[in-house]
Parts: structure tokens; sequence; C-alpha cells
């Protein structure tokens, strides 16, 4: 797994989570609990969600390229790190099931395939496992293909319908009380907080002057895309909004005319999905970093079980488990959704105190260890953040390189981190002298 | 092993085109073995013959190094190993009298085709020199555009069977060391009986497991290497190869035409580049949208539309998939033959494959219009990137398979598979899809948008960061 | 050792191929997960048209059937295939199974609703169409006098696919004729809101206005053309009432949508002094409602501004693009004609509106904008609203 993320490639990331699967089943959903004021609950959870994102920013300014795994252990003990990994995972996999089943419901009803679950689930695996091992730095190279063709959908699919809307709808605002709009984004909190993926980058992004900006402006951007789009659809239906199952086949110029053109709106869904696509490998990419630290997993083959078995619940659950209703009653109107604040909204908001706990408790450990980069992917993220301390960049001339001919038991770690480099060389040296040792004996 | 004249010719006893002559010169006996498909006879009379004859006293190997073998590229060689690589290679051995030692002097006399325009890579403008099968002759035409002490030569030998000559070329300090080194080191590790052409090379440098997509640039034209060299590639020359071997290779290149540089408006330059790859989309999905549509998602198409396609596909006997892989075959088909066809008896057959498998399949009831259409449209886009018409040939199938089973959703899941698989490829630490995943903005000054040549050399120092290992933020 | 060895690669082959046999018969399941139909097996449906007569809803679909023409090229026609059930689904699930062919919906355009669907809740009929994320929300919905079949067993001259002609007249040509139209989300929207009024076009069949020369053109279907331009109101899904042609007229001079209408005028001083009726268009329309609620009555004043030309021709039969240009042709004493005009059809239209109470100018709506809950409370207290609110027009002929 090769992690390291540039910081375009980041920027890009979090507008298309922040976007991404939030206009399937969600805008409906939270009509049916906040009315026509739901884009103010929307506006109020993406408010929540950029104070918890500017406190993990701070917390990776403060991190001294140490991973959230270490953070945890070294704050709140390794059984409750694991706890929070284990939520942690419980919640990217609900998250991405959820959207998935939705999305398949779009698929279903607006695109008229005709397909059951399995049918539907195992190609879309298939794509999404082969970037989850491949590592976040081909999600966000993926993201970079793929950004500009969804941002057009975007805006196509809001200009055509723009002319459609009659923005009066949206009036008389908060009638119903403040209450209406707070408990619309109580139910709704479930399907937010989409920038905790972040933290699961903590050692692996380091921060400049212009980062923290840049990443909250991805995010505000994103979220005023997301609002923009839910007013544009509660303009558009008005009382009829909350009978809607899929907000994204319904808003388009082409639905909304008897025009004789047919539902070409459908190609700009399409490509569209594609960032619910890209949005459920990043997710599943955390899930599957999260299961591996709790337990210890490092190597290639391990992700790629934990993978297997996150596909296996994919599959599975769904089939024996009315998953749908579930997430509605037990976690968005259930008590299920306080579970999950703690790693939502308590984890990065505690992020800056536990890390600068952290640094405080240990140094950070030897950045420049000897690793065989196949199997101890931890080691070689960690040389990564050592890089990114050296250059100031996410990915940059410092990322962990192997020397190739060698064996991958003794492949030497190199870096361009100026502090790095010294232990590297230190490394260096140590291994040669081993060697010649190991030569004359 | 020592040099023995004896063990000489009884290895190569069985060659018929060998030429023994023993010259006697103050006493003192010469043999002259040379080949004789390999050798020219002027060349053989003018710089080993005439001198020895003429030497004025007794012949031994520093005397003739010295004195007279002055006219030729020549050279001693002490032992049998030497002696035998040098004699097939087209060089005249002379053996002295008590001597161990031998000299090999160059009399080769192989024909090599002239230096022409490559069929291949025709331009309207520009130069129109194109590389033969001879590395000297291309090492020459790259060296003649690059008179510079920078511009490096390094050679290899590779094929137990062929000693095939390699060239490595570069540029000193716009290359990438460590790459060049890998290049090199690479080369040296083949291990085969023969290297016949480039792509024998290519084939080991190419880092892609699946070997569908191409991480080795082959170019035939010397100017195009040596722009190629100029942003910090590196070029593999290969003897008996007319296409040179460029590396790192992104996936950018195949989109370039050296026209494009030769034209002075960018703006044209960006509309081709824009064009190709709108051929390659058609190429490799218009059929697996088509055929999807049908079966799945006949709404998204206009009214108007799809009423032309429902009259159109009434009475065809093959469901949309088969209909159209039968299409995609048949066009195939054609294209394989024409590929291998005299060029007069191609033309033809391409208008009679047109006519007779278009036009009469459709009027028979056998396909529809609109699928012959769609395939042709697809089969010409296949043509836009010319390097990579096999590929595109195998990923249409896929997509049209995809497109005809899962519906457009295939269409999408199989995309950005592919996107995924392209992305996580690097060529010698250049990604595959550089400069735009990742992006490097001075790079993209020459990507799909073209800026004008002097903008291009402005950001000379900062372009080509991804070929020289280099990414930026 | 050897032989262990050659036991294992043996072993390791066959893994192999059970591997990839495992693939390719998961790719074939997955594959058989798609269920797949063809375009020859599909009744694409351009129109439908629904009736309810003796407790059973018939639906006819008008749909595409590739034929061949004269030329012996392929020629597009459009069939009638009719469905009958309890409910609409039941009735267009009757067609499939009563023409073998599936009916889909996915590019229908026009809903015309019979005679007989006064009677019923049209919420609970259309929201079978409405509710679905993949039937297009802007179908244009209209009613008819008489069944919708019988409509749908006519041809126009010019368009033989009744579904297209219709849809033409009445959408399409809303900006430069005085017929209006809904589309689907508009009509139910309208019903679910505070006013819970929204209207449809009513059509009806013209035999006579068709050439008897043209009349023998089509052997199946009787040709004729179609008028209009009256609508018809409903109040919570159910019919109200049918609005008369001037009060139509009245209710799209109030629509900020709708820019189009003409008068006629004796004009006593004409260009050339050539004197007699002549017909003047709106060249623009600023039409808008301000509502207030004074003295705890609302009070509700219409105002709008229009700009008028007299009617020339053009080649492309566009009358609007080509009035003239210089303002003083309309003499002042038109222009006072005019606004009369106006007057009384707009009076009208709010006549017919408090007489049927039929809140069709959706002052509810806009009074729920601008008072929020306060109006739903007077709502409720008062539910003949309309009767007690104090209507003013204010018409400005503008230059």
């Amino acid at each position: 797994m090769n992690n390291s993320i540039k910081q375009t490639q980041l920027i890009l990331l979090m507008v298309l989570v922040i976007a991404g699967g939030k206009f399937l089943s969600l805008p409906g959903l939270m009509a049916q609990f906040a009315g026509r004021d739901s884009w103010i609950s929307m506006t109020l959870l993406f408010v929540i969600d950029l104070v918890c994102l500017c406190f993990v920013l701070w917390a990776i300014k403060l991190n001294k390229g140490k991973q959230l795994n270490e953070i945890l252990t070294d704050t709140l003990s390794p059984v409750g790190a694991k706890i929070i990994f284990a939520i942690y995972a419980v919640f990217f996999i609900l998250r991405i099931m959820g959207g998935l089943i939705d999305t398949m419901d779009l698929v279903l009803s607006s695109l008229s395939v005709v397909t059951n679950w399995i049918a539907f689930i195992v190609p879309m695996l298939i794509v999404i496992g082969f970037n989850v091992l491949k590592g976040a730095r081909n999600v966000g190279r993926l993201a970079q293909i793929f950004f500009f063709f969804i941002f057009i959908s975007v805006l196509l699919i809001l200009f055509l319908s723009y002319k459609h809307a009659d923005f009066s709808n949206l009036q008389p605002y908060v009638a119903d009380g403040f209450g209406v709009v707070a408990k619309g984004a109580l139910n709704a909190s479930f399907w937010f907080s989409d920038c905790v993926f972040l933290v699961f980058l903590m050692g692996s992004v380091t921060t400049n002057k212009l980062f923290g900006i840049k990443i909250s402006g991805a995010f505000v951007f994103g979220a005023i895309l997301t609002v923009m789009l839910d007013i544009v659809f509660l303009s558009l239906f008005g009382m009829l909004a909350q009978y809607s199952t899929s907000a994204l086949a319904k808003v388009s110029g082409f639905n909304l005319t008897s025009s004789s053109y047919g539902r070409l709106d459908w190609i700009f869904v399409v490509i569209w999905l594609s960032s619910i696509v890209i949005k459920s490998i990043l997710f599943l990419w955390a899930a599957t970093m999260s299961i591996s630290y709790i337990f210890n997993v490092k190597s290639k083959k391990g992700y790629a079980i934990i993978y297997g078995v996150i596909c296996l619940a994919f599959i599975v659950m769904p089939l024996i488990l009315p998953l749908e209703t579930f997430i509605d009653d037990f976690i968005c109107q259930g008590v299920g959704k306080y579970f999950f604040f703690s790693v939502q909204y308590l984890i990065p908001l505690l992020l800056p105190l536990l890390t600068y706990l952290s640094n405080k408790k240990s140094k950070p450990q030897s950045l420049q260890e000897d690793c065989d980069c196949n199997q101890n992917a931890d080691c070689m993220q960690r040389m990564e953040g050592a890089a990114t301390r050296g250059n100031g960049q996410i990915e940059g001339s410092g990322n962990c390189l192997c020397k190739d001919g060698a064996p991958s038991d003794a492949r030497l770690c190199e870096s361009n981190g100026k502090q790095d480099d010294k232990k590297g060389l230190f490394n260096r040296v140590k291994r040669l002298w081993k060697k010649i040792t190991a030569k004359k004996a | 092993m020592r040099m023995n004249k004896q063990q000489f010719l009884q290895n190569f006893s069985e060659f018929s085109d060998l030429k023994h002559r023993t010259l006697k010169v103050y006493g003192s006996q010469l043999d002259v073995i040379y080949l004789d498909t390999m050798c020219a006879s002027d060349k053989i009379t003018d710089f080993v013959a005439k001198p020895i004859l003429s030497l004025d006293r007794k012949p031994t190997v520093e005397n003739c190094m010295e004195k007279i073998l002055f006219g030729a590229d020549c050279l001693i060689v002490d032992n049998l190993q030497d002696a035998s690589k040098e004699f097939l290679d087209g060089k005249t051995l002379i053996f002295f009298q008590d001597d161990e030692r031998a000299v090999a002097v160059d009399t080769k006399g192989i024909e090599y085709r002239a230096v022409a325009e490559p069929p291949t890579s025709r331009v309207t403008k520009g130069p129109r020199e194109g590389f033969n099968e001879n590395v000297k002759t291309n090492v020459m035409l790259l060296r003649k555009r690059l008179k510079t002490a920078d511009f490096k030569v390094q050679n290899v030998t590779v094929g137990d069977k062929t000693n095939t000559l390699v060239s490595v070329c570069y540029i000193k300090d716009l290359a990438d060391k460590k790459t060049v080194k890998k290049i090199v080191g690479k080369i040296k590790q083949i291990k085969m009986d023969g290297v016949l052409d480039s792509s024998y090379i290519a084939a080991y440098l190419d880092p892609d497991r699946t070997k569908l997509f191409k991480l080795v640039g082959s170019i035939e034209k010397p100017d195009v290497v040596a722009s190629k060299l100029l942003e910090g590639r590196v070029a593999v020359v290969v003897d008996g190869s007319p296409i040179v071997l460029t590396l790192p290779y992104t996936f950018i290149e195949d989109m370039q035409s050296p026209d494009d540089y030769y034209y002075n408006t960018p703006q044209t330059a960006t509309i081709a580049r824009i064009l190709r790859l709108i051929a390659m989309v058609f190429a490799v999905m218009l059929p697996a949208i088509y055929v999807a549509l049908q079966l799945f998602h006949y709404q998204m198409l206009p009214s108007k539309f799809l009423l032309t396609i429902i009259s159109s596909v009434q009475g065809i006997p093959f469901p949309p998939l088969l209909e159209m892989l039968v299409v995609i075959l048949l066009f195939d088909i054609l294209r394989e033959a024409n590929a291998r066809m005299p060029q007069i008896a191609g033309l033809s057959l391409s208008i009679v494959g047109a006519i007779i498998l278009g036009d009469a399949a459709v009027q028979a009831g056998l396909l529809s219009a609109p699928a012959v259409m769609i395939g042709a449209l697809s089969g010409i886009g296949l043509y836009a990137m010319p390097d990579n018409t096999m590929l595109f040939t195998l990923l249409r199938l896929a997509f049209t398979i995809l497109g005809g089973t899962i519906g457009i959703i295939g269409v999408l899941l199989g995309t950005m598979m592919v996107v995924s698989y392209v992305v996580s490829l690097e060529d010698f630490g250049t990604p595959y899809l550089a400069p735009i995943a990742p992006s490097i903005s001075s790079d993209k000054m020459d990507a799909i948008v073209k800026k004008p040549i002097e903008e291009l050399q402005q950001a000379r120092e900062h372009s080509a960061l991804s070929v020289r290992g280099k990414e930026e933020d | 050792m050897e032989k262990n060895n050659g036991k294992k690669s043996v072993t390791k082959k066959y893994l192999k191929y059970a591997f990839i046999f495992l693939l390719v018969a998961v790719a074939f399941w997955i594959v058989s997960g798609y269920v797949k139909s063809e375009l020859a097996d599909r009744a694409v449906v351009l129109g439908i048209g629904i009736d309810y007569q003796e407790e059973v809803f018939e639906v006819t679909a008008e749909v595409i059937s590739p034929g061949q023409s004269t030329e012996g090229g392929s020629q597009v026609q459009s069939k009638l295939l009719v469905g009958r059930g309890e409910t609409v689904p039941l009735a267009i699930q009757d067609i499939y199974q009563t023409s073998g062919k599936n009916p889909s919906l996915g590019q229908t355009g026009f809903i015309l609703l019979g005679e007989g669907m006064k009677q019923q809740d049209l919420r609970q009929v259309l929201s079978y169409f409405v509710f679905s994320d993949a039937f297009k929300d802007g179908v244009t919905v209209a009613m008819c006098d008489g069944t919708a079949r019988k409509i749908f067993e006519t041809t126009s001259p010019l368009d033989n696919m009744i579904s297209y002609a219709l849809q033409s007249i009445i959408q399409q040509s809303g900006q430069k004729t005085n017929s209006i139209s809904n589309f689907l989300q508009n009509f139910i929207e309208k019903q679910m809101m505070p006013s819970e009024t929204s209207f449809l076009s009513e059509v009806r069949f013209v035999k006579e206005l068709v050439p008897e020369s043209d009349k023998g053109e089509s052997d199946t279907k009787t040709l004729g053309v179609y008028d209009c331009a009256q609508i018809n109101i409903f109040k919570n899904g159910k019919y109200t009432g049918t609005l008369s042609k001037d009060e139509t007229r009245g209710f799209i001079m109030m629509d900020e949508n709708m820019s189009y209408d003409n008068f006629v005028v004796e004009d006593a001083e004409g260009d050339l002094n050539i004197k007699g009726k002549i017909s003047i268009g709106i060249a623009s329309k600023d039409a808008g409602m301000d509502v207030k609620m004074q003295d705890g009555k609302p009070t509700v004043k219409f105002s709008t501004q229009i700009k008028l030309r007299k009617m020339k021709t053009d080649v492309s039969g566009n009358v609007m693009d080509y009035l003239p240009k210089t303002p003083d042709e309309v003499s002042g004493y038109i222009k006072d004609n005019v606004k009369k005009q106006v007057k009384e059809l707009v009076n009208a239209a709010i006549e017919k509106c408090v007489e049927i109470d039929c809140d069709y100018f959706e002052i509810a709506n806009k009074m729920f904008k601008t008072y929020g809950n306060k109006w739903k409370d007077y709502q409720k207290e008062n539910p003949d609203y309309l009767q007690k609110t104090q209507f003013s027009v204010e018409i400005k002929i503008i230059d």
C-alpha cells in the first residue's frame, strides 16, 4: 500500500468525498425530518463538520510524524485505541454499505437495470478492492482523473435544473422552529463527518502555511456545492421532496420537461456515480486500515485478507439483515447515532489534545528503520511521514524508495528528509558493516 | 582461450563463405581470413592487402597497427572468443607467424537501407529522415542533431547467438542518472539467444505485467527521439531495428504527433490532441454505450433517435450484443487482412469490405445500420493513436461485453478499473499518466493543451519534471 | 524429492485452472443477475390515456410501431394498446399480459385523462407516476371531454402521433398561443400546498375544422384538430369546475410565466385612414400578485404591466417577433380599450375563483410564504378565506 497523497489530490478528494453520496436518499430523508428547512439542517451539520475538520488540521499540525494508532495507543491505551478503531471500522463500513444500497436503488429505479444485490456489489467491490490494496495514492490519482468530469456533471445538473426551480418554495424559513431543524440535523448526522478519513492520513500529512486553508477551503467548496444542490432539489419539489427516494434521479432539467431529448441527464448521473465509488474506496481503505491496526496487520497479504472479510460482510449482511431499516431506525432515528459520535465528533475534537499528550509522552520512534516495504507498511508510512517533514510535501521526493535488485528482506529505505538522511545513512553504514562482518564470518 | 589459427579455422570449418588467403612478406607468412558475405572486397584490397604488400620490413602486429593499417577501424585480438566475435561482425582477421595475436580490420560490406522517410510516421511538415537498421547510422542521426558533449552513448551487447549491439543514448545533465543506470542494468541482465528487433528489448524494459499498456516508446524518426532526449528521456538503439525505444514513457506521448511541433499554431495541435482523445473514447466506448442503451437504458435516448433505432433493429436476427460483436469482428478481420495485403489489393479489399459487408448486411437484414455505423466510427477511432490500436481493440471488446451484460454501470466500473490500473503504473519512477495524475503543471504545457513553443522554451528548465523522476505538489 | 516437486507443480496447475474456472463461473453468475430486455420486446409508450368507466380504469397506450414504408425503407407509426384494471398500475400490467410486450414508460411525454377521471382523486391516480424515480416529472398532463381513448383514436393532419401532436399544441406553443399547460410534478405539488388547487388543460377534438379533402387520408383514425383553450380546476385532487375561455384568459393574464394574448379593438383612428377591427398582441408582460393581511383580512392586489403592439404577419408565423418597433403606433384609445378588456377578463377569473372556492391564483401559497404559520392558523379557522379576501386589479399599459 502506498498511502502518500499529494496536497492537490487531497483537496480534490475532500470535495468529492463531501459531495459524493450526499445526493441519493439523504435529501429526501432530511426533508422528512426538517421539511423545507432541511437545507438549514444540512448547513448546520457542515458547520459542525468544519469545526471538527479544523481540530483535525490542528492535530495534524501538532503531530510529529506519528500515526493515529500510535497517538491513540499512547494516550488511550492499546485496548482503548482498538475499541476506537473498531468503531471507526463499523462506521465506515456501514456508511458505505448504506451508500451503496442507495446507489443500487438509484440504478434499479432510474437506470432501469433489473439486478440483485450480489450481482451489483461484486463488480463494485472488485474495483474498490483494487484501489484499496494499491493504497491512498491510487485514489488520489483517480480523483485527479475523474474530478473534472464529475464537477462538470454537477454543474450541468445544477445549471439545467436551476431555471425550473422556484426558490420561494423554501419560504417561510424555520417556520416550525429551530427544534425541527436541529432534529433533522441530529437524525441525519450519521451521514456526515466525511472528513474523518483525514485522521487516517495522520503521520503522512504535513502542514505548511496554506495547507489548512486549502483543505478547509476544499471542504467549504464541497459543502456549498452540496447545499446548493439540496436547495435546488427542495425548490423544485417543495412538498414532494420528502417522498423522493433518490434526489439525484429527480434533479434534472431533462426530468422536469416533457421534451423529446430522453433522459440524457443520466449520463451525468452515471459520471457522478464515480464520485460515490471514489468515496467508497477511500472509506473502505480507512476501514481496512482500522482493522489492520486492531490486529496489527502490516503485510499486503494481511490487508487483502481484511478487505476480503469486509467484502464478505458487504455481500452477506444486506441479505440477512434489513440493513436500510436498521440504519434508518436504529442509527438515524435511534440511539445508534450516539454510539458513532465518539468517532465522528469526539475523537476529531480531542485529537489535538491527544496528539499533544502523545508528543509529550514519547518522542517519535526512529523514523529510519530498516524495513521490508512489502511487509512493513507501518514503517513505510512512517518513512513517508518523515519525508513530508523533510521537504514540506505530502508526496514528494521524500517517498520511501527501495533499491532494485535487492532481496525484499534486505531492502534499504532512503529518504530525502534531512533528519532522516542522517539516520538513513547511519542505518546504511550499519547494514553494510553487518554484511561485511557476515561475509567475513 | 588463447589464440590459435588452426583452432580458429576448425571452429569455422563449415563456413563455406570463409575465405583464407596466405601472403608472404619478407619471408614471413600472413594469413588473411574473412567472410566473403560480410566483407567488401574493395575494402580488403584497400585496407588489408595493399598496405601489407607495400610493407618494407618483416610484418609484425605492431608494425601493421602503427604503420600500415591506418585506413580503417582495426584492433588487436588476443583470444579466440574475441576473434570469433569480430570475425562474425564482418571484420577481416590477419594472423601473424609466430604470434598468438591477430589484427581485426573493419572491412564490413553489409548493405543497409538508405535513410528514408518512415512509412509509419509521415509528417506533412518537418524533417523526413527516418532510422534504418544500422545502429551506427541511427546513432549518427541522433548525434547530428545533438552536437553536445553531454550526449552520451553506452554500448551493450545482448543475445548469446546474435551479439546484437544496443546503444543507450541520453543527455548527461537532463536524464535522470538512476534511470540510465537502471536501464543499462536491465539490458545487461537480458538473457536470450537472439535479439532481432528492438521490440525484444522493449519486452524486458516494460514494467507492466499485463503487457497491455505500452510503457516503452517506439519511434522511427530521429528528430522525435532527439526531442525526447532533450526532455530527459533515454533512447535505446538496437542494431537491426529501425525503431528506437524511449524511456520513461507516458500515455500523453501517444497523443502527441511530430506535426504538432512543426506547425506554428499551438491551437491546431491542441484541437488535434483533443480530437485524438475523443477518438480514443469513441473507439473504446461507443459500441459499449450503444449496446448498453439498447439493452438497459433506452430512456436515455432522444425520442426521435429511438424511433430510428427501433425501426432499424426490427427484424435483425441477432441480439444487440451479438450483433455488435459481429460488426467488431468483421471490422477486425478486414483490418487484419488489409494490413497484410499488397497496397492496391488492400484498397480494393477496404471498398469490398465496406460495401459488401456493410451495405449488403444491412440490406439483407442481418445487421442494423446504426450498429454498422457505430462499429465503423469506433473502428476509425482506433487509428487516432496508431501505436495503441491493438490495445484499444481489446478494450473495445471488453467494454462492449461489459456494456451488453451489465449496462452503463459496467462501462463505468470498467472505465474506473482501467483508469485505476493505469494510474498505478510507473515507468522507471515516472507515473504513466503524468502530468495529469499526478498533476505537474509545467509538464501540462505540452500535454493536451499545447502552449506556444516560446513558452515551452521558457519553461524548459522546469519541463518534463516527471520524466526526470521529480513531481511537484 | 523431484517427484514431490512435480506433484506440487501439477497440483498448482490444477488449482490455477480451478481458479480460472471459478472466476469464469462467478462472471457468468454476475452477468446472469442482470436482466436484459431488447427493444423488440418492449412496447415503447409515447403517451397514455386514462379513463375511468364502470369502476374500472382503462389505459390506452400509444406505442411506437416500426413498419415498412412504400419506398422500401422503414417508417415509424404508432399503434394503440389498451389495458383494463382496478387501478392504473393493474391496467398497465394488463397491457403486458394481453399484448406480450412490456410497456416501457421511459419515453412517455403525455398523459391524457378522460372525462370519467373527474370523479377520481387525481393525487392517488397520478401518485403511481410522480413517486417513481424513473418516470419523467415533466410529463404534460391534460384532461379531455369524452374518453381519452377516443382522443387517441383521432389524429392531427400534420402529426400522425397523437401524443406528439397534443404535446406540441398544449405545452410547446404555450408561449405563442393563449393555451396553458401543466405538468405532472407541478400539478401534484400544488395540490399539497396550502392552496390545494391546480389546473389541467382541457382537450377538445374539433372535427369540423379539417377540410373534407384531407379527411380520407387516414383509414383508421379520425382526422381533426384540437382546442385546448380551457382549463379544469382541481382542489385536493378532485375536479371542481371548468373555466370558460375568457376566465382562462383572465387566469393566464395574471400568470407570471405566460406572456401572450391578443385582443380585438375597433380602431377609430387607423393608419392611412383604414378603419375597422384590428388585432392587438401583447409584446411583453410583467404580472404579479401582492398579498397582505390587513385588519385581519387577506388583501390581494393583482397588478400587471403590459406592452402592446399591433399584430403584423411574418414569414415564420411568430407574431411577437415581428411586432412593430414604433411605440406610438398603439394609440391611447386602443390602450384604454385593451385595459378594459384585460380588467374584465381578470375580474371574471377572480369571480370564478371565489364562486367555486378554488384558489388557483395560489393566494394561500403566497400568504403562507409571507406569514408562515400565522396564515396556516388563519386558513384553518377560515376555510372560506377566498370569500373574505379583498381583491383589487391594477392594469398598466406601457409604451
